[in-house]
């Protein structure tokens, strides 16, 4: 299989960089979300952008379920794509569950990595309340929204997009994401849906060593704020920054926020 | 360096995975499986691979632990395993392409690839060795007795599955019976009885129950009967006969349950079952 083709893989940016930034959007959304972002970063490193699987202009022929039921088969593609492109001096962009799919291929190949961004990022969507952690969902809402994403997936995506993107002085950004939701296969929609609203990568957070920006913003329906401070807490050598917008996409609504905050960082 | 003597190595493995603790969830004793063939090979690296689809494997359970549930690219492995007819592969020296594992064999020089398929699965058990070592022939017997071994156990493991699943689910579905339900097996020991039965007879739980405290249950219910001397005599006739018994009447103060008792004869399991219902009011 072509990594390259199946992931729609571009490397940009400054190419005799000695260090690379790897941007991941997280469900639903495909490498064009950081276009606001990228360009405050080409002039001084390698840029490289992709699409999972099933959004943007990746394979969608090489989705498969049984590969996509958990989100360590996104994991093995971040893998795949960074040994393909022998990357090294990865500065790791992660925007929500893609966040957790870079910590996971950290844990593996932490020699790679120099610096990690989660920018709304959750290890567990699902309340704990054994452990009194709170992840924003508890199992009737996610049953509740798994109904509703099987019973009429466009018109779920359409009301997600204006919950999950707020910012309601500018309705064409949840439109968009509307748009960029109905453009994925409903059946692979709801798999991918179901691998990250039911993962659970509390474990992992202690084990990421490198120095971490967390990216929290206000009024976000997935993440709510107690989950960056959890974050937080979990990884040693991490710095928690609010960024001051509404929703769950601070790329897209508050790119300078994101910018600034990214460059003060690396 | 002492010589490892492979043979006893291997029956050490058996004799250690001989008993399967049924208690236990098949994660554990997959876990507990690989930790016996990590104290056998004395391996750096144990993954076991199921193939999920015809290019992804999974690993279901791994030393370390940090490589479970990990996703591999596995085309070209599956490719080797079938190559070799799913016959054990011996690596004294791991190729340079071809297997799609560089990535996770960066450290290891040596690798054995057990098949470990089952009727429902499709799987390797990967041992790599971080130090340089020669397959002798009695090294290979013992990797092929633990290969044995191990789909033996992963048989074992998915017939325990199968079996609980099927024990909550008719569990579930008798506990919902509105009629209350208990059967005594005829082995004398043991027995069984629904939610409504366990209500019915003031015991604390459903569920097994051992046949002394079930029949002292159903001795005090008879006690309580309005018609005790004639439920007592018509047992008598009952227990007998090997005929279904049905709407037979014990009256309580209160209520009237009609009772069927069915004797149950198959291959597997005798015993008898004791249905109660309550009575319904006439034009109720």
């Amino acid at each position: 299989m072509d990594i390259i083709e199946r992931n729609n893989i571009h490397v940009t940016g400054n190419l005799d960089a000695p260090s690379c930034i790897v941007f991941n959007a997280g469900f639903g959304l495909d490498q064009t979300s950081f276009k606001e972002v990228i360009p405050a970063f080409e002039n001084d490193y390698q840029i490289v952008t992709f699409d999972n699987v099933s959004v943007g202009k990746s394979d969608s022929n090489a989705f498969s379920p049984k590969r996509y039921e958990t989100i360590n088969g996104f994991a093995a593609d971040l893998a795949e794509i960074i040994t393909a492109l022998e990357l090294n001096n990865i500065i790791y962009v992660g925007h929500s569950v893609s966040g957790i799919t870079g910590m996971l291929t950290y844990t593996h190949y932490p020699e790679l990595f120099q610096k990690m961004v989660l920018v709304g990022a959750s290890p567990r969507y699902l309340n704990d309340p054994a452990t009194s952690y709170i992840g924003g969902f508890d199992v009737p809402t996610l049953n509740s929204l798994f109904e509703a994403m099987e019973a009429n997936y466009y018109a779920w995506a359409a009301g997600f997009s204006k919950l999950a993107m707020r910012n309601e002085d500018r309705p064409e950004l949840a439109e968009e994401f509307a748009y960029n939701l109905g453009k994925i296969r409903e059946d692979m929609a709801i798999i991918i849906a179901r691998a990250i609203f039911y993962l659970d990568h509390r474990a992992e957070l202690p084990k990421l060593k490198i120095p971490t920006l967390i990216l929290q913003t206000e009024n976000d329906v997935a993440v709510p704020p107690v989950v960056g401070e959890y974050i937080h807490r979990h990884i040693s050598d991490s710095r928690l920054v609010k960024v001051h917008t509404e929703g769950h996409f601070p790329q897209i609504s508050a790119p300078q926020e994101v910018i600034a905050a990214i460059q003060s960082f690396i | 360096m002492p010589q490892n003597n492979w043979i006893r190595k291997a029956l050490d493995f058996v004799n250690q995975t001989s008993y399967l603790d049924r208690n236990n969830p098949a994660p554990v004793i997959l876990s507990n499986s690989l930790r016996h063939v990590k104290q056998a090979t004395d391996a750096s690296l144990i993954l076991h691979i199921e193939f999920v689809d015809e290019d992804t494997a999974r690993v279901r359970g791994a030393l370390p632990e940090s490589y479970n549930e990990f996703t591999i690219t596995s085309a070209s492995l599956q490719r080797v395993i079938k190559s070799q007819g799913s016959r054990v592969v011996f690596w004294e020296e791991i190729p340079e392409a071809g297997h799609g594992l560089t990535n996770i064999l960066k450290h290891i020089h040596a690798v054995v690839m057990l098949p470990v398929t089952t009727i429902t699965t499709d799987g390797i058990l990967l041992i790599g060795w971080e130090h340089p070592l020669k397959f002798n022939e009695d090294f290979k017997v013992c990797m092929e007795t633990i290969s044995v071994r191990l789909r033996e156990i992963l048989e074992q493991t998915r017939q325990l599955n199968y079996f609980r699943k099927i024990a909550v689910r008719y569990g579930a579905i008798l506990h919902r019976v509105p009629h209350a339900l208990v059967f005594i097996n005829n082995d004398g020991r043991s027995g069984w009885i629904n939610e409504e039965a366990a209500q019915l007879l003031h015991l604390a739980t459903p569920g097994d129950q051992l046949t002394a405290v079930i029949s002292d249950a159903m001795t005090h219910l008879r006690e309580r009967a309005l018609n005790k001397e004639e439920i007592y005599k018509k047992a008598i006739e009952v227990f007998s006969k090997v005929d279904v018994t049905r709407d037979w009447e014990w009256h309580f103060p209160d209520e009237t349950l009609l009772v069927s008792y069915l004797p149950v004869q198959m291959p597997q399991i005798s015993g008898r079952l004791w249905v109660f219902e309550k009575k319904q009011p006439i034009g109720g």
